[in-house]
């Protein structure tokens, strides 16, 4: 039973292994409870770690913001003149990527599905949804239409790009989840990292931006320095 | 280009490994890691997060095998080092004992 329900969080291309592992690990159900918390979240992010192809995810988060901007624009514009306008924008855009990553780390591989890309999406825009009826994100007819944009752009992008799981595999090609760098990950991590100051900076309050960016940029800096 | 160096942690995964050979899966190489990690503490998240790591970079090849009865049935995940993986950890041997030689030779200088 306890089993059973941790088994729910483990991804299932790896329950098997890691609920078998446990399981000889601890006979007493505290002790299997005790490891299974300090592991299985390790084992998550491994497996959203494996199953994210940053460049579509970035490609994503570009299509989703782009898309909740345009529809501000058209209907609500001084949303996006208010101090936090900006950074209100990409919450629902957060929300729907993590359960993209989410959706693609705990799908099964062995049940390959034409309709995944379709299920998938419109998961993480049900969870949009849901977030924002408990506590409105944006005015609903942005919602609504920078939400179907969105919907519509990652399909496309999903089709042309599936998770790395569902690409076609070659015999004697590298498996999927040894992924061949289009781009450098420190790129990615640059691309993405200016992006998020630029998103936080716009809604800094004038008298603080000047110091606010600068410890950003100097913070961003001092990790990609160390990095290297 | 992938980068074809290994962390400390991911030395001691690909050890493990290697003395374990056809015995090499989840719990194992876990009891064998924080032998070798003493006295540092390890906990199995880390291990499977390095294996899953290592496996990405074409260091180690995974299979599952069959259940047993002494894990509910279930199957265990056994891994084995592909020939890049100990070209890898040969070249991080031979660092490490460069180092200790480079170590051996200071303390044996200060001492005379």
């Amino acid at each position: 039973m306890i089993e059973k329900g941790i088994g729910i969080f483990i991804p299932p291309a790896c329950r098997e292994e890691v609920l078998g592992d446990l399981r000889e690990r601890n006979d007493g159900v505290q002790l299997f409870l005790y490891d299974a918390l300090r592991t299985v979240p390790f084992v998550i992010l491994s497996r959203v770690r494996r199953t994210t192809d940053s460049v579509v995810l970035l490609m994503e988060a570009f299509c989703c913001y782009v898309s909740y901007l345009a529809a501000a624009w058209v209907f609500s514009p001084s949303l996006i003149a208010k101090r936090e306008g900006l950074l209100l924008l990409a919450i629902p855009c957060g929300i729907a990527l993590v359960v993209l990553m989410l959706a693609d780390a705990y799908a099964n591989p062995r049940k390959k599905s034409q309709l995944r890309p379709v299920l998938a999406v419109s998961l993480a825009f049900a969870a949009v949804f849901a977030i924002h009826l408990a506590r409105p994100l944006l005015p609903m007819r942005i919602m609504a239409i920078g939400s179907g944009m969105s919907m519509l752009f990652l399909l496309v992008l999903r089709m042309l790009f599936p998770p790395l799981a569902d690409r076609p595999q070659q015999a004697q090609g590298p498996a999927f989840w040894q992924k061949q760098e289009i781009v450098a990950a420190g790129v990615l991590k640059a691309t993405a990292a200016i992006a998020g100051i630029l998103l936080i900076g716009s809604a800094v309050p004038d008298h603080l931006k000047g110091p606010v960016l600068g410890m950003l940029i100097a913070g961003v800096a001092i990790y990609f320095i160390t990095r290297t | 280009m992938k980068s074809e160096s290994v962390g400390q942690f991911e030395q001691l995964v690909l050890t493990a490994i290697l003395s374990l050979r056809d015995d090499a899966y989840g719990v194992s190489i876990h009891s064998k890691v924080a032998d070798l990690a003493k006295p540092k503490s390890v906990s199995l998240g880390a291990v499977y997060v390095t294996l899953d790591r290592l496996e990405d970079k074409g260091y180690l090849a995974s299979w599952l095998a069959d259940p047993t009865p002494e894990r509910g049935g279930r199957a265990k995940r056994f891994y084995r080092l592909e020939a890049l993986g100990e070209r890898v950890l040969r070249e991080s041997a031979v660092t490490a004992k460069r180092v200790w030689q480079e170590v051996g030779r200071v303390r044996g200088w200060l001492k005379s």
